[in-house]
């Protein structure tokens, strides 16, 4: 069955490439793995929890820090799990995965949902659902600061969908419907500012996205340069849900998406795949990438993080662990 | 939620726990349909409501109880409290203290009252699991993923959920009872469509509310009534408004209790009547009491209290001024001009201002003022309130410049002496002369003076003549036929005479033969048309007294007059002639005189004399 899903998967992958006008977008390929672990709690292992009368938990999401570690935010075991590149010890002896365990950070509390570390170590912890705040934690010292995230734009908590850092702050997104900035550049409290969708980061701007029709996304966006533009994304499968639209290097625009046929009883899927398309200025397809993992009964907030170099990273679930995955920029 | 339905409740949820943590997995918990199958209509706002009252309760496995007030939850009792063991959680792992808190499929059930709860109840027995709501049952159909609606649930065989709408991105918001960590939660979330099914409850009716509810308003004086939610989801009519008070909250009652004198009361915010006041006066007056006030213009008025404790009519206004304080007039005056008044304080006119108004034209329209010269060019002015014609000009010291500067309308009259630049077309300055001031009776001498022509333009040869002044009708006492060029005319310039350049006029006169005589002529150098050279010095004073004789007498010609203290008297010696041709009438050779014979006084008077009449030539030489 899994190798008929691939051979689906494959054919669908290059009805998406034929449909495309104009140059043959290139694909990204197959990505490198920067990651694998096992569930569990020991060194290296992340923590999953089993629902039982409740949802089912893995780590929900992962960052990567300015020294080039990566951050999973491992909540379950109530800590960050650091993992440091191999670099040479790559090359002498090849490893499967890119990077290794380095060590963990207890955080306080099991219910943060999103992480971000800062130039200075300091980590930024969303827990939009049981403190409704952002946590702010210096892993040296063990300080904390905790601010509310309800206010002005934010009337409950369970509706933050992501924490965006931007040059001139920290954005929450609220109900994919409009972001609102919450802490300044240094992640002191400020005065809130609301914008609709939410904020570009290669420049001033704004950044609109949603389902559309004929299963399609629409999604428009304005800088400072140019007047506002469109696009409709649509591929040979219905976008179903997306999963990050944002705003790359020169100015390219991502997007990711999860896309899925259902099967005839309208009660399972046939078919299912997460893919990415980057796109120019002039609305053309530059590069696309898909991805076999998607979502799991295993709930996580994050799935797909975008460097600032315009590679992507997918957290992916499996039976067996956790593995991190990268396709390079366009 | 009451106090005693929750402890009617919450042995349900222990025993149902109880139950559940000996379970094995898959879970199944004790369930026992109620034994009345039908399932209860609801709306789905009534879903969304009871599912909000939920939040922030503990996840409590085995649990479906909380508390609520309307649509929010209260946390009065408690929320609970969900402690993990480990990390599979929960089951064994969970502990919880409190008695509120659900997990997902307890959640679900009240949340859907599907045990015939009560509208109101958010306590009951804990249904079945998650999984069961992944397939139909006789509460529930089961439906295509994609069908999803608001008020359905979303089912795992794990978990289960309230559905409430999608997000623009695809993502669902939904109240789940997440786990033991989170508790009860409200929040957009992603959902893997491939392990959840769709579960739609039965009788879920479209209306305004729920079939059975109940709702209560206030009415009336403090009353309440009541409506009732029918079948088909509608509200029922208002019933009768009962529980009334006796009056409205803020109105008042009074009574009498003397002239002018009333207590009052007021309804209390219970809809009774507050205690009646002290007697109080109830008019607006007493009888007696007076009142004036200002009315119209300054004026004043009053009126008096009458027996029905009201004040009467104001009497008529009186005392008025013509006029209201800051009220203003304008009206028009002269040709062109407008006025105003203002009216003071005390309701009296002030004074009419000032005439004025504007330039007819705005001030552009030429026309001729009464004034010649260059005064005459003007514009028509309103002054005043009056059209006149204002010279552009005011009239000035005349110069010598070929205008009529002082507007009299003679043209450099008075010979000014101030020079304009470009100086007018003829202009004549005397620099030097040679005058006889005393000659024997008959004696002849000669008269020269030096003209330098300051003027624009040349004099033409034999065209500037020295003429007599006008008024001269006769030849002069003076007069030499064979020096003459005329009876009238002295002499003549022969040559042109260039701008700048001097030039002499000699001629001879003749003493009269009457001894004391004292013959004044002025001479003005005269253009061929007869006009006079006007200015700077263009003339000369002759001025010759005949020696001897005890009384002179005197000629004067045309304008002249006798100067006083040059007269001679009788006795005085003539002057002695200096025999200088450089000199200003002293010494001058050209004259003759007798021999032997000495008017020296008299010759001093007549050269101050000379000196007199001929001061602007004077200041003219010591101003170079």
């Amino acid at each position: 069955m899994r190798v008929v899903v691939s051979g689906v998967a494959v054919l669908t992958a290059a009805l998406c490439l034929t449909g495309v006008a104009g140059a043959q977008p290139r694909d990204l390929g197959k990505p490198v793995v920067l990651l694998t672990a096992s569930w569990g709690q020991g060194p290296g292992q992340l923590g999953r929890k089993d629902g039982s009368e409740g949802s089912s938990l893995g780590p929900m999401s992962f960052t990567v820090a300015p020294d080039g570690s990566l951050y999973v935010l491992d909540q379950v075991n109530g800590r960050v799990a650091v993992f440091r590149p191999r670099g040479l010890e790559n090359k002498e002896a090849p490893q499967e995965a890119a990077y290794t365990f380095d060590r963990f950070i207890s955080v306080p509390g099991t219910t943060f949902e999103e992480i971000e570390v800062g130039a200075d170590g300091r980590l930024l912890l969303l827990d939009r659902l049981v403190r409704e705040a952002l946590v702010v934690l210096d892993p040296v010292t063990r300080d904390t600061e905790e601010l509310s995230v309800l206010g002005a734009g934010i009337p409950e908590g369970g509706g933050v969908m992501a924490v965006l850092v931007r040059k001139d702050g920290v954005w929450l997104d609220y109900g994919r419907e409009h972001s609102v900035r919450v802490l300044d550049s240094s992640w002191n409290p400020c005065e809130r500012k609301i914008v609709p969708g939410r904020p570009l980061r290669g420049e001033d701007g704004t950044l609109e996205a949603s389902l559309g029709v004929r299963g399609g996304a629409d999604v428009r966006y304005e800088g400072t340069g140019d007047g506002p533009r469109s696009l409709f994304v649509l591929d040979d499968m219905p976008v179903g849900r997306l999963i990050d639209v944002t705003d790359g290097p020169g100015g390219l625009l991502l997007v990711v998406y999860h896309c899925w046929r259902w099967a005839e009883d309208g009660d399972s899927l046939s078919f299912q795949e997460v893919r990415g398309r980057w796109y120019d200025k002039n609305g053309q397809i530059l590069a696309t990438l898909s991805s076999p993992h998607t979502i799991t009964p295993i709930e996580q907030f994050r799935e797909i993080r975008v460097l600032q170099d315009g590679s992507v990273v997918q957290m992916a679930f499996t039976p067996e662990g956790v593995r991190l995955l990268q396709w390079g920029g366009p | 939620m009451a106090a005693d339905a929750l402890a009617r409740v919450a042995p349900t949820a222990r025993a149902v726990r109880t139950v559940c943590c000996w379970a094995v997995f898959p879970l199944v918990l004790l369930f026992v349909p109620p034994a009345v199958a039908a399932t209860p209509a609801m709306t789905v706002d009534d879903i969304f409501c009871r599912a909000k009252s939920g939040v922030g309760f503990s996840y409590w496995w085995g649990g479906s109880c909380w508390e609520s007030s309307g649509c929010s939850p209260d946390y009065g009792g408690g929320k609970g409290k969900c402690t993990c063991t480990c990390s599979s959680c929960c089951g064994d792992c969970c502990n919880h203290t409190g008695g509120h808190g659900a997990d997902c499929s307890g959640f679900t059930y009240t949340v859907w009252r599907l045990a015939n709860l009560s509208q109101s109840d958010v306590c009951g027995p804990h249904g079945p699991v998650a999984a069961t709501y992944m397939n139909g049952s006789s509460d529930w159909t089961h439906e295509g993923d994609s069908e999803r609606k608001g008020g359905d649930a979303l089912a795992s065989k794990t978990h289960v959920m309230i559905f409430e709408k999608n997000s623009d991105w695809g993502e669902v918001w939904a109240w789940e009872a997440k786990g033991c960590n989170y508790g009860i939660v409200h929040n957009s979330r992603s959902i893997d469509w491939g392990s959840y099914a769709v579960a739609r409850r039965k009788n879920i009716v479209v209306g305004v509310c729920t079939p059975g509810q109940s709702q209560n308003e206030d009415c009336g004086n403090c009353g309440t009534r009541k409506r009732t939610c029918d079948g088909n989801g509608q509200w029922g009519a208002w019933g009768a408004c009962t529980g009334q008070g006796d009056c409205a909250p803020g109105s008042n009652d009074e009574k009498s209790c003397g002239t002018c004198m009333h207590q009052v009361r007021t309804c209390s915010g219970q809809c009774a009547w507050g205690a009646w006041s002290g007697c109080q006066v109830a008019g607006a007056c007493v009888p007696g009491d007076g009142q004036s006030q200002g009315c119209g213009n300054c004026g004043s008025q009053s009126r008096g209290c009458e027996g029905s404790c009201q004040w009467g009519g104001w009497s008529p206004c009186q005392g008025e001024g013509p006029c209201a304080p800051g009220q203003a007039v304008e009206e028009a005056c002269g040709d062109c001009g407008k006025h105003g008044r203002s009216c003071s304080a005390s309701c009296q006119w002030d004074d009419w201002s000032e005439c004025f108004g504007p330039d007819p034209e705005g001030g552009t329209l030429p026309c001729v003022s009464p004034l010649p010269g260059v005064c005459a060019e003007g514009r028509v002015r309103c002054a005043g309130g009056w059209l006149q014609c204002v010279g552009l000009v005011a009239p000035s010291p005349e110069l010598c410049d070929g205008l009529d500067n002082d507007c009299e309308g003679r043209t450099d009259n008075g010979e000014p002496q101030g020079l304009s630049d470009p100086p007018p077309p003829y202009a004549a300055e005397l620099e030097d002369a040679s005058l006889p001031a005393v000659l024997e009776p008959g004696a002849i001498a000669t008269v020269w003076a030096d003209f330098r022509n300051v003027g624009l333009f040349p004099w033409p040869a034999g065209e500037v003549w020295l003429t007599m002044e006008d008024g001269a009708e006769e030849p002069s006492p003076l007069y030499k036929a064979d020096s003459w060029a005329a009876w009238d005319v002295p002499a003549r310039f022969l040559h042109e005479v260039a701008p700048g350049k001097v030039a002499r006029l000699q001629f001879d006169v003749r003493a009269p033969d009457e001894p004391g005589r004292i013959v004044k002529n002025r001479m003005v150098l005269r253009l061929p048309s007869g006009e006079e050279i006007a200015c700077p010095s263009p003339s000369l004073a002759l001025s010759v007294r005949v020696a001897g004789g005890p009384n002179p007498t005197e000629d004067v010609g045309p304008g002249e007059e006798l100067a006083a203290g040059t007269d001679f008297q009788p006795g005085m010696a003539e002057p002695e002639l200096p025999s200088s041709a450089g000199g200003f009438g002293l010494g001058c050779g050209a004259s003759r005189t007798l021999p032997g014979h000495s008017d020296g006084p008299v010759l001093l008077l007549g050269l101050l004399l000379i000196l007199l009449s001929h001061r602007g030539v004077q200041n003219r030489t010591r101003g170079r």
